[in-house]
């Protein structure tokens, strides 16, 4: 039992300083949005907020629509966005359409880039962009 | 008149909660981050283990747009060099109280991602209480271990 308790003590106090994180927030607006373009190109002006306590940078990824595949032919610009509490700053995302289809959807999700925390809070909203004259 | 004024005072309400956001945002923060304890057999790391720390999840969510949150099973971040992780599986388990016509959610301990919609005109606020375990029957060697569960609100 001894023995026991020798393990299980260290885990206790590693475990209790490891999982100690600060809390963070971030948000995403608008979630979806779509629209027409006169090329091959789409680009979309999305808001990104820290609407909480303390100051966090935030990676934006681009991703396929199942939010788990980085999605090819996308920039994000910032591609990283460190905000103060309550600031809300815009974002541009402009991503690439193949011709031979009419349209292009991707998603955009916002996760804090330092995190070690047990939870990872992540928002993703689609965005969808047709070529016009190509039956959208 | 007085209808009006309740009326006023509702839109004012609103206004409130979602003044810190821009529109139609959704926005998740965590304000505890819960901790994992060891069992007496050495073989189950969680939340549950020897008492009960979860961590917390706040979700304000766009209103009329019904949301869907998706709850991925956890990672094991960290972990000693001297664990062995052959026989490893990572659960996780939530629930969401009930607010206004959402009607909650409770999630038993799964180690696949699972979903819910919070529906058209569904609650504003949530707040989602999440355990993780790990089951290990080689055990857990000592040091540091930190478990990962992505949480995502999406369209």
């Amino acid at each position: 039992m001894s023995s026991l308790k020798a393990v299980i003590a260290p885990l206790f106090l590693a475990l209790g300083l490891a999982m100690a994180a600060p809390a963070f927030a971030q948000s995403l607006s608008p979630l979806e949005k779509s629209g027409l373009t006169p090329s091959d190109r789409k680009a979309f002006r999305l808001q990104v907020g820290n609407p909480y306590q303390r100051r966090m940078t935030f990676s934006l990824l681009p991703m396929l629509p199942d939010y788990a595949t980085s999605a090819k032919g996308v920039v994000v610009k910032p591609a990283e966005l460190t905000l103060g509490p309550g600031i809300t700053r815009n974002i541009i995302v402009t991503f690439d359409i193949d011709p031979a289809k009419k349209e292009r959807t991707i998603a955009l999700c916002v996760m804090p880039k330092a995190m070690d925390g047990p939870i990872l809070p992540r928002v993703c909203g689609l965005y969808t962009g047709r070529m016009a004259g190509r039956g959208g | 008149m007085r209808p009006v004024s309740r009326l006023g005072a509702s839109v004012v309400a609103l206004a409130a909660m979602l003044a810190p956001l821009p529109g139609l945002a959704c926005s998740i923060s965590l304000p505890a981050s819960g901790t994992l304890r060891n069992s007496m057999s050495n073989t189950v790391l969680g939340s549950q283990v020897n008492g009960n720390t979860p961590a917390t999840v706040t979700m304000v969510l766009p209103l009329l747009s019904g949301v869907t949150i998706t709850v991925d099973p956890p990672t094991l971040a960290v972990s000693p060099g001297g664990y062995n992780a052959t026989l490893e599986t990572r659960e996780v388990a939530y629930s969401v109280a009930n607010v206004g016509i959402f009607p909650g959610r409770n999630q038993a301990y799964t180690t696949g991602s699972t979903s819910f919609s919070t529906g058209l005109l569904g609650a504003v606020a949530l707040s989602m209480t999440v355990h993780n375990r790990v089951n290990n029957p080689n055990g857990f060697a000592p040091g540091t271990y930190t478990t990962r569960t992505i949480v995502t609100c999406h369209p």
